[in-house]
C-alpha cells in the first residue's frame, strides 16, 4: 500500500516564507539607501554654490523590480531645479545610464547624484571632496546588518 | 585597548614615507623620493616634483563590538606629458608595499584601484588611485 502525504501546505509555506524574505531583503536595502542619501545631502566635504549636487544625491534600491526610474528623475529633476539660471559656474544637470546590470536574483543599493561635475568632486585634490565614495564605505557594513535585521522579523 | 586612530593613520602613511616596504616606491618616485610621499591635505602647499603620491585617510567604520575597518586611498600623480605611464608602474609597487601584515593588530588589503583619470585641479595632472583597507578587532 503506497504511503501519500499532503505536502502542498509545505511548499505553499515555502513559497510565502521566500516572497516574505525577498521583501524583507528590500525593506533592509530601503533602509539602507534612505541612511546613505541622507548622509550624503548632509555632507560637509564640500560646500554649497547652486545646491544641485546636495539636492541631488539620491541612493535608491535597485533589482527585484525596482529600477530606480522614479527616484532617479526626482535627483535629476532636483539638479535642474537648483542650476536653472545659476551662473556661478558653468556645470550642468546630468543623468545617463548608471551601467549596473543585476542579475535576476541580485538587489542593490545606487548611490549617485545628477550633476556633470561629480566626477570632479570625487576625484580631485585627493578625493579632497569626495562624498559618494566615503558613503558607500561608512554604509555597507550596517547595510548588511539592517538586512539581517528585517530578515530576523520574517514569519 | 583601541589603537589611537592617528597612530594608525601615521603607521599606513610611514610605509610608503620611511620603511624598508615602502623603499621600492620610493625610488619610482625619481624627482623628490620620500619627499614626494605626502598626506593629501598637503596638497595645497608646494607639491613635491612629480611623481609624487598622497595619502587620503577614509572612514573608519565598525560599532564598538565590531571589526573596525579603516580606509586609505593613495593617490599617485604625474606631469601631463607622462600621462599614465609612470603611474602605472607605481601602482603595483604601492600594493607590493602592504602585504596583509604591514600594519600591526589587523590584515592589510588592498580593495581597488581607480581608473586613470585627470585632476584639473591639480593642473590637469593625469592621476591614479588605490584603495586599502585596515581591518582590526583593536
Amino acid at each position: 500500500m503506497p504511503f501519500r502525504i499532503d505536502d502542498s501546505g509545505l511548499l505553499a509555506g515555502l513559497a510565502r516564507l521566500e516572497r516574505a524574505s525577498s521583501a524583507a531583503i528590500l525593506s533592509g536595502l530601503q533602509d539602507g539607501a534612505d541612511a546613505g542619501q541622507a548622509e550624503m545631502q548632509a555632507t560637509r566635504a564640500h560646500g554649497d554654490q547652486s545646491s544641485a549636487t546636495r539636492a541631488s544625491y539620491t541612493a535608491y534600491v535597485i533589482g527585484g523590480g525596482r529600477t530606480g526610474a522614479s527616484e532617479a528623475a526626482a535627483g535629476y529633476a532636483a539638479a535642474q531645479a537648483a542650476l536653472a539660471g545659476f551662473q556661478g559656474h558653468a556645470g550642468k544637470a546630468l543623468s545617463q545610464n548608471s551601467g549596473v546590470v543585476l542579475g535576476p536574483n541580485e538587489r542593490g543599493i545606487l548611490y549617485t547624484s545628477f550633476t556633470d561635475y561629480q566626477d570632479k568632486l570625487e576625484t580631485e585634490n585627493a578625493a579632497e571632496k569626495a562624498v559618494i565614495g566615503p558613503t558607500v564605505i561608512s554604509q555597507a557594513n550596517e547595510n548588511t546588518a539592517r538586512v539581517a535585521r528585517r530578515l530576523r522579523s520574517v514569519r | 585597548m583601541p589603537i589611537k586612530l592617528v597612530a594608525v593613520d601615521a603607521a599606513f602613511y610611514a610605509v610608503l614615507r620611511t620603511d624598508s616596504a615602502g623603499a621600492a616606491v620610493r625610488a619610482a618616485l625619481v624627482g623628490d623620493g620620500a619627499a614626494a610621499v605626502i598626506w593629501a591635505a598637503d596638497l595645497k602647499l608646494t607639491l613635491p616634483r612629480p611623481p609624487f603620491v598622497a595619502l587620503n585617510v577614509g572612514p573608519v567604520v565598525g560599532k564598538r563590538q565590531d571589526v573596525r575597518q579603516h580606509t586609505f586611498t593613495w593617490f599617485v600623480y604625474d606631469d601631463a606629458p607622462r600621462r599614465w605611464s609612470r603611474i602605472d608602474a607605481i601602482i603595483p609597487l604601492i600594493e607590493a608595499a602592504y602585504p596583509a601584515d604591514a600594519i600591526t593588530f589587523g590584515d592589510t588589503n588592498i580593495v581597488s584601484i581607480s581608473q586613470p583619470f585627470t585632476d584639473f585641479a591639480l593642473g590637469s595632472r593625469p592621476a591614479r588611485s588605490i584603495q586599502f583597507v585596515y581591518t582590526t578587532r583593536r
